[in-house]
């Protein structure tokens, strides 16, 4: 971000806090992308992340003279949306072993069907092709979903909105011992998860043992 | 060059990763993997996660997020209290249950004094009443609503001259070259007050029921429609 565009926001944050809600939506234009994906990443359902997101923006213009400028406002944002987020997952999955079970028997059920449909497809027909298919990416998404509230948050800050490790410690309050092992968890299941999931890949993105340091 | 026996975990291969060892932690590990083939692939499959995830793309905005004028509302109010005092906004929210609940109990209690009060006006006043026993309270309303004007006003004179003389004395002497007129005035307006609402009185008994009985009214359907939004 360059200078001016940085004062550019700050200059926009005061008039925000001075209460003028035009101020505020221009901001709330520049980081609308950020927050959405990063709700929907955690939560998974489009309508739900929509609702999330809208009253992530309402509670950060109402609490916005708190703001006091020591974390990025993109961060600050995402701590709002990630503990917006993490609030109605848990308010839906008030008994979180009885869900996890649930969800992963629907899990195995969803992929296997997905699995025959992209058998039949030509996924590698264009190895080249950064883009994942949209299958693909609903089977990440599962991924996702699968991990601990603790470690989705982690992994989704870390390694889908590019968060430093300092940063991801102030957004979800731990240290950063925590947050590092966390991220590593996280990864790591995700890890396991993909490896089954492996022949849906591109083959650019396989989990192949031929690639070297 | 001592190599590591054990074998790299996958919390310090992802901070190795994130470059998040120390130098010598960083070192060691670089030093482990050339010769390690099990923490190479661990690594390797921990990389392409990351990639993974790396490579979805954002999800398309389903709309815009744009804050209306009436969300951004209430922030606004909440701030213009903010600035005066800061322990407002808590007041605010304690208010409905506690405070709107008294001042509604209260309303109620000085619309039944107000009743009792206007009853016992129009009642006395039925009973020694030019009409005698045999009237209604038709009749005595309208007795009480016709009489009060001209006894309220006929009441003062007895009671003028010596409420009158005695405080104006006393309070205008220290100021009497400044408020020489006003004074008096006051003084009379209190009395004609003091008298329409006389509660020895049967229409003073009657006014100030009515008062209390309207105030109480309005003030339970205010509180009640404030607290219903």
């Amino acid at each position: 971000m360059s200078k001016s565009v940085r004062d550019d926001e700050e200059l926009l944050i005061v008039r925000s806090q001075r209460g003028e809600v035009d101020a505020f939506n221009q901001l709330v234009l520049r980081y609308q992308q950020t927050v959405y994906s990063a709700v929907f990443r955690l939560l998974g359902n489009y309508d739900v992340a929509s609702d999330v997101t809208q009253n992530t923006f309402i509670a950060a213009y109402r609490s916005i003279q708190s703001y006091r400028g020591s974390s990025s406002f993109r961060s600050w944002l995402l701590r709002i949306g990630s503990n917006m987020a993490c609030d109605h997952w848990r308010s839906v999955h008030r008994h979180p072993v009885e869900s996890l079970e649930e969800l992963t028997e629907e899990d195995e059920a969803h992929s296997s069907s997905l699995l025959s449909i992209l058998a039949t497809k030509e996924v590698e027909s264009n190895p080249e092709a950064m883009l994942l298919s949209q299958e693909f990416q609903g089977v990440i998404q599962q991924g996702l979903q699968q991990l601990p509230l603790d470690q989705r948050v982690a992994v989704v800050l870390c390694d889908i909105q590019g968060l430093s490790y300092e940063e991801i410690a102030t957004t979800t309050q731990a240290t950063l011992g925590t947050v590092r092992s966390r991220i590593a968890r996280g990864r790591g299941r995700l890890r396991t998860y993909l490896r089954q999931h492996q022949e849906l890949l591109p083959h650019k993105y396989r989990l192949n043992t031929d690639s070297s340091l | 060059m001592a190599k590591q026996e054990r074998h790299f975990t996958i919390t310090e291969l992802s901070a190795f990763l994130d470059g998040q060892l120390s130098a010598q932690e960083q070192a060691l590990c670089e030093e482990h993997l050339k010769g390690c083939e099990q923490c190479r692939q661990t690594l390797a499959e921990l990389r392409q996660t990351v990639a993974l995830l790396h490579a979805l793309p954002p999800p398309v905005l389903p709309r815009s997020f744009l804050l209306s004028a009436e969300q951004a509302t209430p922030p606004a109010a909440v701030r213009t209290f903010n600035e005066i005092r800061p322990v407002l906004p808590l007041r605010r929210v304690a208010r409905p249950s506690y405070v709107q609940n008294a001042l509604r109990n209260l309303s109620v209690l000085a619309a039944v004094i107000g009743l009792f009060f206007l009853l016992s006006g129009i009642f006395s006043a039925s009973f020694t009443g030019p009409s005698g026993g045999h009237s209604t309270s038709a009749p005595a309303l309208s007795f009480a609503s016709q009489h009060p004007a001209p006894t309220a006003t006929a009441t003062p004179p007895p009671a003028a001259p010596n409420v009158a003389e005695t405080p104006t004395v006393k309070i205008t002497k220290p100021d009497a070259n400044t408020h020489p007129v006003v004074q008096p005035l006051v003084f009379t307006l209190l009395q004609v007050l003091l008298a329409a609402f006389d509660l020895s009185t049967q229409q003073g008994r009657a006014l100030t029921g009515l008062m209390l009985l309207a105030i109480g009214i309005i003030g339970f359907f205010v509180i009640t429609r404030r607290q219903r939004s």
